[in-house]
C-alpha cells in the first residue's frame, strides 16, 4: 500500500500512535522499546485486538495469531511490520 | 427502560437503567428544526455512571429545547418539544420510547450514526461554555487528571494535546460549579457510589449459593486458533466471546437462573440478555447488555461485545446497549486470579464469574495432563433457585462450549 519502504523508526512511531489511539490516557513513548507493552499501557485482548486492528489500517500487515509471541515489544512490533512492510 | 414520551409531543430525560433517577443533557446532536429517523442519535446524556447517546424511535422534528446544557433535571422531565412525522404516526402515538428489551434487534444500532471519535464536538457540563468544543481524548483526559480547560485560549475544538500541555504547565484551579449543577462530578467517584450502592442492596437483601465448576477450554481454544487464523484482528473472535455465548445458551437451558426477583417472587425472563461487566481503564466498571445473546453466532456476539466495550470505555455507551439484563456475566480476563465469586446484580438472580484462563494438571483416563482450564462460579440467589440449578448452568456451559466457535 505504500511505495517507499518505511524504516524502523517509522514503524516504532506507528505502533506508539496506535498505543495511544486504543489506550488514551497512556503516554506511549514513556514506554521503553523493549518492555512488554500489554503490560506497560495494561492492554487486554480486547484492547490488543484494537491495536492490531489499527496497525493493519496504517501498514496492511495483519499479525496473525500465531506470531503473537514475536511481537510483544514495541520494538519487536516495529521489527516485524519493518520485515513485511518490504515484502 | 421505559417510555418516556407521549401523546404530548414532549421528548423526556429517558431512564438509562434501573439505578437511574436523574440526568442532564450534555450535548445536543441535532439543532432545533432537525428531522430524524429512527435510530438517530439526538443527544448526550450525561448520567451517575457515563454518558450515554440517545436515538429516537419514530421519526420527528425536534422542534425546541426545554433544559439547558448541563442542567440536572428528574427522568420524565420534557427537555424537547417534538413533532412527529409520517402518515404511520398517530398523533396520540408514543413517539420516543425505549422498546422492551426483548423487541431490540440486535443490528438496531447503527454504527453510521456515528461520528468518528475525533469529530464528535463534546461539552463538559461541569465548567465549560456550552459552545465550548472538546475532543473525546481532551473531555477524558481533563476529567481524569482534574484539569480546568477554561483556561485554554478559544478556537477550534480542544485536543488530548493542549489539555496534556496544560497539565505540564500547572492549570488553573477549576472554578465553583454553577449554582444548580450540585457537586461537580468526578466520573470515577459517582461510577463507585453507583456500584457501591447497587452491591449494597444486593448484599443486604439477596442470600448468595457460590458453586463452582472447572471448564476445560484446551479444544475450544484450539478450534478458536483454526477459526481464527485467515481473519484480520478486527474479525477475530476471543476465548471470553465463546464463554459469554455458552452462558448465555446454558441460561436458556436453565429458565430459573434467567430472570429477576420482584415482589417476593421469581418473574423468569423471556429472552436471555446477558450483562456484561466491562471494566473501565480509569476504574470501575458499566454493564452493557446484549440482548437475545443466546441467538447469536459467535462472529457476531464478539462483534456486539467489541463496540459495547469500545463505547464503554470511551465514556459512550447508548441507551440501547443498557436494557435490563435478565443474568450478568463478570470475568477476569488475563488475570493470573482464577476464581470469581461475584455479587449478583438486583433485581436478576444469577451471576457468573469467571476466572483468568491458565494451565492446569487434570486426571484423564487415570492420566495427568495438562489442561487449559477457566474456574466458573455461579453466584444464585437462593430464593430464586438452589445450589443444583447453579451446577446445571456450569454443565450446559460446559456442553454449549464444545459446539463454539
Amino acid at each position: 500500500m505504500n511505495t517507499t519502504a518505511r524504516t524502523l523508526d517509522d514503524m516504532i512511531a506507528v505502533v506508539r500512535e496506535a498505543i495511544e489511539r486504543v489506550a488514551p490516557d497512556v503516554d506511549a513513548q514513556a514506554i521503553p522499546l523493549a518492555a512488554e507493552y500489554r503490560q506497560e499501557a495494561e492492554l487486554d485482548s480486547m484492547d490488543f485486538l484494537a491495536l492490531l486492528a489499527a496497525i493493519e489500517d496504517r501498514t496492511g500487515v495483519a499479525v496473525p495469531e500465531l506470531d503473537y509471541p514475536d511481537v510483544m515489544t514495541i520494538e519487536a512490533l516495529a521489527r516485524y511490520l519493518v520485515d513485511r512492510d518490504s515484502a | 427502560m421505559t417510555a418516556t414520551i407521549a401523546a404530548d409531543h414532549l421528548f423526556r430525560m429517558p431512564t438509562l437503567g434501573a439505578d437511574m433517577d436523574e440526568g442532564r443533557v450534555a450535548q445536543w446532536l441535532v439543532s432545533p428544526g432537525d428531522a430524524v429517523a429512527r435510530g438517530d442519535l439526538v443527544a448526550v446524556i450525561e448520567t451517575d455512571k457515563s454518558d450515554i447517546e440517545v436515538e429516537v424511535f419514530e421519526p420527528c422534528v425536534f422542534e425546541e429545547f426545554l433544559v439547558d446544557i448541563g442542567e440536572l433535571v428528574p427522568v420524565g422531565t420534557p427537555i424537547a418539544r417534538i413533532r412527529p412525522l409520517g402518515p404511520e404516526s398517530p398523533v396520540d402515538a408514543v413517539l420516543v420510547e425505549a422498546p422492551p428489551v426483548d423487541a431490540v434487534p440486535v443490528d438496531a444500532v447503527r454504527m453510521d450514526a456515528v461520528p468518528p471519535v475525533d469529530a464528535v464536538p463534546v461539552v463538559d457540563a461541569r465548567s465549560m461554555p456550552t459552545d465550548r468544543r472538546m475532543t473525546p481524548r481532551a473531555r477524558r483526559l481533563a476529567r481524569d487528571r482534574g484539569i480546568d480547560v477554561a483556561a485554554l485560549a478559544s478556537g477550534g475544538p480542544i485536543t488530548g494535546d493542549d489539555v496534556l500541555r496544560l497539565e505540564a504547565v500547572g492549570h488553573v484551579e477549576a472554578p465553583a460549579p454553577p449554582p444548580g449543577v450540585e457537586g461537580a462530578r468526578r466520573r470515577p467517584e459517582t461510577v463507585r457510589a453507583a456500584i457501591a450502592s447497587l452491591m449494597e442492596k444486593s448484599w443486604r437483601s439477596i442470600p448468595h449459593y457460590h458453586v463452582s465448576a472447572l471448564v476445560d477450554v484446551t479444544e475450544a481454544e484450539h478450534r478458536l486458533a483454526e477459526y481464527n487464523r485467515s481473519l484480520p484482528p478486527s474479525e477475530r473472535v476471543l476465548i471470553g466471546a465463546l464463554l459469554d455465548l455458552a452462558i448465555a445458551r446454558a441460561a436458556a437451558d436453565v429458565p430459573e437462573c434467567n430472570g429477576w426477583w420482584r415482589e417476593g417472587e421469581f418473574v423468569p425472563a423471556p429472552a436471555v440478555d446477558l450483562g456484561i461487566v466491562v471494566s473501565l481503564r480509569t476504574g470501575g466498571v458499566l454493564v452493557p447488555t446484549i440482548a437475545g445473546a443466546d441467538q447469536l453466532s459467535a462472529a457476531a456476539l464478539m462483534g456486539r461485545l467489541r463496540e459495547l466495550v469500545e463505547r464503554a470505555r470511551r465514556g459512550r455507551l447508548r441507551g440501547s446497549d443498557l436494557g435490563e439484563a435478565s443474568i450478568t456475566v463478570t470475568s477476569l480476563g488475563e488475570s493470573s486470579a482464577r476464581t470469581l465469586a461475584g455479587v449478583i446484580h438486583p433485581p436478576q438472580v444469577t451471576l457468573v464469574g469467571l476466572g483468568g484462563v491458565a494451565d492446569e494438571a487434570v486426571v484423564r483416563s487415570g492420566e495427568v495432563r495438562p489442561r487449559r482450564i477457566v474456574h466458573a462460579t455461579v453466584a444464585g440467589d437462593h430464593r430464586a433457585h438452589d445450589g443444583l440449578s447453579g451446577a446445571k448452568l456450569l454443565d450446559r456451559l460446559r456442553h454449549h462450549l464444545e459446539d463454539l466457535p
